[in-house]
């Protein structure tokens, strides 16, 4: 017998027990839920995180001031764990993420596909999308079609885009794979790219990393902050540098202190923090090598 | 006679049966010929019998997957009706084609098995305008003739007056080519047909089809000119089978007679804000496709009525409105030909002062498609196909909407000012060529596209090859390279023109990477070669070189010492200096929580609070034999990390096994002066105190050597334990016997001082790729996951990367084909997404980047790479969510795009364990299927075929052979 047909017989049995473990475990849990919760086999369970019902009102686009205060801005309306202490109503889970996703064609389907049904559903009027972005960030389903919503709602022009960012950075889990970056990751990574010209997305990046509330984990927290500074206006630098102050993390500030120097005003920056620190050039060409 | 006549009516049986296209048919008659009793000679075979209406009843439509359609293949054998001289044509003369259609075996179809069967007339060729619209009853109208071809007429006459384009309105006109209503000119006119046949796969529906155009002569010409500005295969290099509006247009010639000038999309108020001046203009709409995320219109540039750029326009994505409103969105396409897409054409006057947001545009812009011979020129180089025959005419004719469909930014009814020049507005195309000559000077058509790269005035070329890869030093002299042998490589370097070249052409050094077996490559080498150590005629042979870093020499006692490295000799020249560090200082202390075993690259501490990033530290101090130094890149809490081979700044990892206990102490190094503090003797590797250095004090070197072929695998780039064996890793298991590679390249540096400004660009040469022997190996057994590196040029034109640092397949390769290989990590860049377990090994890497948009993970999937940021933001996240394939139909699953007609590597993974050390089972199935397939249902599926001792089951469902054997699977419709 070859190696080859060894670890293909050793395949099938430790299959046959896998399968037959599986389909224990399968019958378990379902028998669990039914006595539980009393929903039939297959139906969704909601997220085991209590989430708001998140409301559809824009967040206001318009900022009086080049920089806005700390309040946070989820979508008007929507509550945080802190202002809300009561458990909220679970979000209403899409009825397509009943049954088993192999057969299941929106399960099965890619960003693309979702994305494609989004911007179908928002084609002129952005706010039957701003309907279904709760009940898809907070369902069941693939990451991917969080992604995809969050890409719909920026290009189908929601002003509700933002918030949403935000919510999905600090309300969703941090869980990335070698295959995909996490939600989260992407949200901010989309806030960032809107922070050098909207100061909104600048005031999410900075509650973030500095507001109060449920902390976002420290590697987002860091993301955001370094994004903040490169493009951080006066008076945002300010503040920034009394957060710095306090901060607990050597390596946020680490970054954020490097990334100051790319900040177009340096001489804000100068009032702000003092002198800046020098670049570690010889270790960190910039020309790749 | 009996049996005579008999056979005779079974032979014309047989032709019949023949030509309705049923060899079952046909064998089934043989066979009952010669069951009749077949005796005496077989008499004449006769003259072939005309094709018939295919025979055996209705093809059958319903497919599964894998299997073949029959081909339709349409080919018009005349075109009658016309009453000038010679069969000309004529206003009022009605056109006959006359048409064969068979399958792929030479066998006729019936045409009434056709659902689709159209036909059209436009032309002249040289500015096509529609003449006879598109008709749809081809399929049911044409008659079947004798000999088995039909004939198709149209109702209508040639009209005297060219048709409406599609969609027409009054936004294009006489100056963007459209006729309508004019007389018809004299000159060369094309009819296209195209018949389509409707099938199934696995329920899914697909069309099989046919197209095929024909020039006629009309209104006295005397000559076809038939239009060829690029050829069908320009296209195909990239598209493969390039086709249009669900499958029905496949030939570009085709396309060319609706997407005429003046054709618009469907510009309905409704979609997309409507688009009115939108058009489908071939020669406007593809360039500008082609150049989507590039378009000064999509980047919000535009120009000012004074001529100067307004780079605060408002963004305008490129749409087009097409079949049933379907808003078709170009904005993000990317032309994959290189350098031109990688690395930027010359800054124009003033770039410099532009702010950063202009100077994205400018960038953005700069990088849009210019390579035109891709569709324009040569489509297969040395092969037996020409450049298409009026490919030039994109160099002679320039025009305001050819011109203008890329650089979109200028307004005609503007001046527009660049470089010091101003082109007044332009009412038409008369005025174009006064400037935009073909060739000759900056404003010259040729020569402001060419790219600064392609210029030998500017760039002369580098070329390096390997002729010969030896052992070196003490050997067996077997001519195979084995552990404990030093290699040595010897190579030419040359010019474009052939000339030689001077080492220090190429700055202060060569690369250097050998990796292998090249069927599981595993890096051994990622070096540079300095170039001052390159020296006399060529061909230049030399050792590879090794970087040695922090070697622990010994103790300086009482007296001037004398210490001996391990490795000789030292190269000691400029870029490879020998550098001698004393221990000052020792400081904080801590313990190893988990043995550490060499190569590792990082140790878990039991406190890391007091240790820093760049401190030195040492490991068993003063245990003898385990006693080492090493450099501190990052402190990620109690976990210590040193590097890898990605990077001479650190260390890459532990020289010596280490138990949990052991010590890891701070320690302060100071850097003595060569001659002044201690002399060197390179060829002996001793180091003589000339100073004292403090008795006590452990005295290090860092330095060059040669490299020696080493027992056991290094670590892999950006290693980290998130991929190890499982993944076809080999680092610390023994070299194993067969077929290694060495590439070697280099770069002039260049600069361009043009309009003011400075543009630097690195004249980087081609990988040179050797193979040579290890161990006991006896044939060289050359890489052969894809037939060819050339293979990726048959889009991308020149393969580019990292800056333009590395040019060429066999430059990528021998780091990116290595197991193991990592994104860049948080150790090296702190502030960086973890992107755990993600690998930059070509197999997944390459299948992922490929796949872009079609991930089920598009926005997600990320490599981190080089930042030129300072740490710890010294990174850029890499995402390929815009990345479209641009193989038709279905895109990657055109396996043999990338890996070559000829390649089956890509039917079945092949093992890759280690012949004796390997401790569990490789991945191989999933580090490719998984690559693409990457959606929770495929991963669960690939996870539940994974036992838990890592065996892979795939092979019982998906090798050759099997049920859904992988080309089976990908076969593409």
């Amino acid at each position: 017998m070859t190696s080859a047909q060894a670890n293909e017989r050793l395949a099938r049995v430790e299959l046959r027990v896998l399968a037959l473990l599986l389909a224990l475990g399968l019958a378990s849990f379902l028998g669990m839920a039914w006595l539980l919760e009393g929903r039939a086999p297959g139906e969704a369970a909601a997220p085991r995180a209590a989430v708001d019902a998140m409301p559809r009102a824009p967040a206001d686009a318009t900022p009086s001031a080049e920089d806005l205060g700390r309040p946070v801005a989820t979508p008007q309306g929507a509550r945080t764990a802190q202002d809300s202490p009561a458990a909220p109503e679970p979000p209403q889970i899409l009825a397509s993420r009943d049954g088993d996703p192999l057969r299941d064609p929106i399960a099965r389907a890619g960003e693309r596909e979702h994305y494609g049904r989004f911007a179908r559903m928002a084609a002129g009027d952005p706010s039957v999308l701003e309907d279904q972005a709760s009940r898809v960030l907070f369902g069941a389903g693939p990451d991917s079609e969080k992604v995809a919503l969050l890409r719909a709602l920026a290009d189908c022009g929601s002003t509700e885009t933002g918030a949403w960012l935000e919510t999905a950075v600090r309300r969703l889990p941090d869980e990335p794979s070698a295959a995909a970056e996490s939600v989260p990751a992407f949200a901010l990574q989309r806030l960032a790219g809107r922070a050098a010209a909207d100061p909104l997305a600048r005031a999410s990046l900075e509650r973030i990393a500095f507001g109060p509330g449920r902390p976002a984990p420290e590697r987002l927290r860091r993301q955001a902050a370094t994004a903040l500074a490169e493009h951080a206006s006066p008076g945002e630098l300010a503040r920034m540098a009394a957060d710095l102050a306090g901060e607990e993390s050597a390596l946020l500030r680490s970054s954020v202190l490097e990334a100051l120097s790319r900040n177009p005003d340096p001489d804000a920056v100068a009032a702000a923090f003092g002198s800046l620190p020098q670049r570690e050039d010889s270790l960190h060409p910039t020309q790749e090598p | 006679m009996v049996s005579t006549l008999a056979r005779h009516r079974d032979a014309a049986g047989i032709r019949r049966r023949i030509s309705y296209g049923s060899w079952t048919g046909a064998a089934l008659a043989l066979a009952l010929a010669c069951a009749g009793g077949c005796t005496g000679d077989e008499g004449d075979t006769g003259p072939p019998g005309p094709p018939g209406p295919g025979g055996g009843g209705p093809t059958n439509s319903v497919l599964e997957q894998g299997d073949t359609p029959p081909g339709v293949n349409v080919a018009l054998v005349a075109l009658s009706g016309g009453s000038g001289a010679g069969g000309s044509f004529k206003v009022g003369d009605k056109i006959t084609a006359r048409f064969t259609l068979t399958k792929d075996d030479g066998t006729a179809w019936d045409i009434a098995e056709m659902a689709t069967g159209r036909a059209l007339v436009s032309g002249p060729t040289f500015n096509y305008q529609r003449v006879l619209p598109e008709v749809s009853n081809v399929a049911t109208a044409a008659v079947r003739n004798a000999d088995g071809s039909y004939s198709y007429t149209f109702a209508a006459g040639i009209p005297a007056v060219y048709a409406p384009p599609l969609n027409d309105t009054p936004t294009f006109g006489v100056e963007d080519g459209e006729l309508t209503g004019q007389p018809l000119l004299a000159g060369t006119y094309t009819l296209g047909l195209y018949l389509a046949w409707n099938y199934t796969v696995d329920g899914q529906g697909f069309r099989d089809v046919g197209n095929t155009t024909a020039d006629f002569l009309f209104g006295g010409a005397t000559t076809i000119e038939h239009r060829e500005v690029v050829l069908q295969q320009n296209c195909n290099n990239c598209h493969q089978d390039l086709q249009a509006h669900g499958g029905l247009r496949h030939e570009v010639t085709l396309c060319l007679l609706c997407h005429t000038a003046g054709a618009e999309d469907r510009n309905d108020p409704s979609v997309a804000g409507g688009t009115p001046d939108v058009t489908i203009d071939f020669k406007v709409m593809i360039h500008k496709l082609h150049a989507g995320r590039h378009l000064p219109s999509v980047l919000g540039v535009d120009t000012n009525p004074d001529g100067s750029r307004n780079y605060g326009a408002t963004p305008k994505p490129y749409q087009i409105v097409g079949f049933g409103n379907s808003i078709h969105d170009y904005s993000e396409v990317s032309f994959p030909a290189w350098p031109w897409g990688l690395i930027a054409m010359p800054r124009d006057q003033g770039y410099t002062a532009l702010p950063a947001a202009a100077k994205a545009q400018e960038n953005a812009i700069r990088t849009g498609p210019a390579d035109c011979a891709a569709c324009h020129g040569d489509p297969d180089g040395p092969g037996p196909l020409a450049a298409p025959a009026q490919g030039d005419l994109h160099k002679s004719q320039p025009a305001r909407n050819s011109c203008g469909s890329c650089h979109d930014d200028v307004n005609w009814g503007f001046p527009y000012t660049a470089n010091g020049q101003t082109m007044p507005s332009q009412a038409n195309n008369s005025n174009c060529v006064l400037c935009h000559e073909q060739s000759g000077g900056a404003l010259a058509i040729e020569d402001a596209h060419r790219h600064p790269l392609h210029d030998p005035t500017f760039n002369p070329g580098l070329n390096i090859d390997v002729l010969a890869v030896d052992e070196a030093g003490a050997s067996n002299g077997n001519g195979n390279l084995d552990p404990g042998e030093k290699v040595s490589v010897t190579f030419t370097m040359t010019d474009d023109a052939g000339a030689a070249v001077l080492p220090s052409v190429a700055g202060a050094s060569l690369s250097v990477v050998l990796s292998g077996p090249t069927h599981n490559y595993n890096l051994l080498l990622n070096g540079s070669i300095p170039t001052p150590a390159l020296s006399g005629a060529q061909p230049f042979t030399v050792p590879l070189p090794s970087l040695v870093q922090l070697e622990f020499l010994g103790d300086s006692t009482v007296g001037l010492d004398v210490f001996t490295t391990a490795f000789t000799p030292h190269w000691d020249v400029a870029g490879a200096l020998t550098s001698v560090l004393v221990r000052t200082a020792s400081s904080s202390s801590t313990t190893l929580a988990a043995p550490a075993s060499a190569p590792q690259n990082y140790v878990d501490v039991a406190s890391g609070a007091a240790f820093a990033r760049d401190d030195y530290v040492v490991i068993d101090d003063g245990v003898a034999g385990s006693e080492e130094y090493l450099r501190l890149q990052f402190v990620d809490g109690n976990r210590l990390w040193f590097s890898s081979p990605a990077t001479s700044s650190y260390k890459a990892g532990l020289g010596a096994d280490h138990p949990a206990g052991a010590t890891l102490t701070k320690v302060t190094l100071v850097t003595k002066v060569a001659g002044t503090d201690y002399a060197l003797d390179p060829a002996l590797g001793t180091i003589t105190e000339l100073i004292e250095f403090g008795a006590g004090n452990a005295v290090l070197a860092t330095y060059t050597s040669d490299f020696v072929m080493p027992a056991s695998y290094p670590l892999a780039l950006n290693d980290t334990p998130d991929l190890g064996e499982a993944w076809g890793e080999w680092t610390g298991k023994a070299l194993v016997d067969g077929t290694y590679s060495v590439s070697i390249w280099g770069s002039r540096a260049l600069t361009l001082n043009l309009y003011g400004e400075a543009n630097a660009y690195r004249g980087t040469s081609e990988a040179h790729l050797a193979d040579f022997l290890v161990g006991a190996a006896t044939t060289v057994e050359p890489y052969s996951l894809i037939s060819s590196g050339q293979n990726c040029n048959d889009c991308h034109q020149d393969v580019y990367f990292h800056g333009g640092g590395r040019r060429g397949f066999d430059a990528c390769v021998l780091c990116h084909g290595t197991a193991g290989s990592e994104d860049r990590p948080q150790y090296v860049a702190a502030n960086a997404p973890p992107t755990t377990g993600a690998t930059i090994n070509l197999r997944t890497m390459l299948h992922k980047i490929h796949m872009g948009a079609e991930l089920a993970n598009a926005s997600t999937y990320t490599l981190v790479g080089f930042g030129s940021a300072g740490w710890p933001n010294n990174f850029t996240p890499h995402t390929y969510e815009h990345v479209e394939f641009p193989a038709l139909p279905q895109g990657t699953k055109n396996c043999q795009s990338c890996h070559g007609a000829g390649n089956t590597a890509w039917h079945e993974p092949a093992e890759r364990d280690h012949p004796t050390m390997q401790g569990v089972p490789v991945l191989e199935w999933r580090a490719v299927c998984n690559s693409c397939h990457d959606s929770s249902a495929a991963t669960a599926h690939i996870d539940l075929m994974t036992t838990t001792s890592g065996v892979e089951s795939c092979s019982v469902c998906h090798q050759p052979g099997k049920e859904w054997n992988v080309p089976k699977m990908h076969k593409s419709y």
